[in-house]
């Protein structure tokens, strides 16, 4: 009894840790999906997430919901500037994918860097203070705490929002098309480039949304925070397919559960190398991932 | 400029890095006219196309509609301007549904009552299209696609209307029924036709005049009924 409780209690943590996950994952795969390239500064913008978050709360202590709205803006803003000013000349010059690639690299070092300064973020370690009680609830088999249920609330609204927008939207039809043909999506009439900054502050405010949720739960900020979930939330995204939006979910839930019970049942220690166990032993069994297809040779 | 034209190529040029892919090519088009471009593969017809719609860049020269120069525009813009593609291969929106595919081809226009009416209007062209909406665009056969790419292209309400190789992998019979739908569009409504084919036939017959294209240049011009008469023309694209 007590070992099915514990391990239902520790299914509720990787939830909550996977729903982080799959936020920040939605928005690997949408970048890939439209333009075939890997944000790596997109752990960086879910970093900041965090970070807008927690002066929102110290410096302007505003009410939660604002602090979470104006958080997102903040983040979409970001992703949306880190595509204007560090991708978009890039590809108006026809560069190859290893340039963006190598860009995205060299912004996601300069914004942990640049925000490690003294004067901005700084390197430490920060307290981030809640911005409401941590209560807890009692459920005979396990605990459940208002922060999970925040997550899980957030997250499922946040889908249901994203899978209404790409499926029942004309933004979205565009969004679909863009990312079947491009070419095509140009010829039918569709601003193509403002789609792709629509994608990017679309991602941004998610990962922005997983940083809050994310400091909330584990309540410690620094610059650096976005590095291993946004490898791991990569990664999820890879496991599900990269470029299919459900893929990114199941693989965020996935990579979150499966390190909440490495870290219970085996060591916290081999947790991450665990990490990249399953995804090296489920690639070489599925190679495109959960919901890729097969990419037939021609 | 001189006298006004519909739309009109003058002298351009197109180059992929060194290689010359298009040198000095005019050819015009008045309002409601269909025309054919053949030539073997690899000639330039496509690019012909494609410098049309902004796709390939041009080098030299301009390209003219209803009096505006729209030389090297965006694809996005082109297509407002009353030009639309129907690309080779087709290239419907493969996992987005029949429906979907057409509400895109219409997706600059703002106006929800000019959107129906195209709508309703495609789907009366194309019967066969109707029954499959909610359906993939990749489950259609490729007759079945080709419609659905005339039928997005139209969504647009075009003027001018680009059809790159509507034949090709289709079966004589489906060729022969597109070929007499691309007739009825330009009788009933009015649209004009730029066509490049390769079924040299089919192209010729459907249309007034035609230009055939060699090695990026074009080498003959003239009415349809002339070219189908002319003994080279018969040798090189008949195949008699």
């Amino acid at each position: 009894m007590e070992t099915l409780s514990y391990i239902l209690q520790q299914l509720i943590n990787g939830i909550q840790l996977g729903a982080v996950y799959a936020l920040i994952a939605l928005g690997y795969t949408m970048v890939y999906g439209i333009l075939r390239m890997i944000n790596f500064a997109h752990g960086d913008v879910f970093m900041l997430g965090a970070f807008f978050g927690y002066y929102l709360i110290t410096k302007l202590s505003l009410p939660v919901y604002l602090v979470f709205l104006l958080a997102m803006i903040g983040t979409a803003l970001t992703a949306f500037t880190i595509e204007k000013i560090a991708y978009r000349p890039l590809r108006k010059k026809s560069a190859p994918n290893i340039s963006l690639l190598i860009t995205a690299v060299g912004v996601s070092l300069f914004i942990e860097y640049f925000f490690s300064l003294k004067i901005l973020f700084s390197p430490d370690y920060i307290a981030f203070p809640r911005p409401f009680e941590v209560e807890s609830y009692d459920l005979k088999f396990f605990v459940i705490t208002n922060i999970h249920i925040l997550i899980f609330i957030a997250t499922f609204l946040s889908l249901i929002g994203l899978y209404f927008l790409i499926y029942k939207t004309r933004q979205g039809k565009a969004m679909r098309a863009l990312a079947l043909d491009a070419e095509m999506a140009k010829l039918v009439g569709i601003d193509t480039e403002r789609i792709i900054s629509f994608t990017f502050m679309l991602g941004g405010a998610l990962a922005g949304l997983g940083g809050i949720l994310y400091a909330i739960a584990y309540p410690q900020i620094n610059v650096f925070m976005g590095v291993m979930p946004g490898i791991k939330s990569f990664i999820a995204a890879v496991l599900g397919g990269i470029g299919i939006i459900h893929g990114a979910v199941l693989g965020g839930f996935i990579i979150g559960i499966s390190e909440v019970f490495v870290s219970a049942f085996l060591s916290s220690t081999l947790r991450d190398g665990f990490i990249f166990l399953i995804l090296f032993i489920f690639l070489l069994l599925r190679p495109n991932g959960l919901f890729g297809k097969r990419i037939e040779k021609v | 400029m001189h006298r006004e034209s519909f739309f009109e190529i003058v002298n351009i040029s197109v180059n992929y890095g060194v290689i010359k892919a298009l040198t000095n090519i005019s050819v015009k088009i008045s309002e409601g006219e269909i025309i054919s471009i053949i030539g073997a593969n690899g000639a330039g017809k496509s690019t012909l196309l494609k410098s049309i719609t902004g796709i390939a860049k041009v080098n030299d020269g301009n390209i003219l509609f209803q009096s505006q120069d729209i030389t090297n525009k965006p694809p996005e813009e082109i297509v407002k301007k009353g030009i639309a593609m129907v690309p080779e291969g087709r290239r419907v929106f493969s996992t987005l549904t029949v429906k979907e595919n057409l509400e895109l081809g219409a997706y600059f226009i703002k106006d929800k009552k000019i959107i129906k009416e195209n709508y309703e209007l495609v789907l009366r062209t194309f019967p066969r299209i109707e029954e499959r909406l909610s359906q993939p665009a990749g489950t259609l056969s490729g007759g079945e696609q080709q419609m659905l790419a005339i039928g997005r292209a139209l969504m647009s309400n075009p003027k001018l209307l680009l059809l790159d190789e509507p034949s090709m992998g289709l079966s004589p019979k489906i060729t022969s029924e597109i070929f007499q739908l691309i007739e009825k569009i330009n009788k009933e409504r009015g649209i004009s036709i730029i066509m490049v084919e390769q079924n040299a036939l089919m192209a010729l017959k459907t249309s007034k005049r035609g230009y055939v294209i060699e090695n990026g240049k074009i080498v003959l011009e003239g009415s349809s009924g002339e070219l189908l008469q002319n003994p080279q023309i018969i040798k090189a694209y008949l195949g008699a």
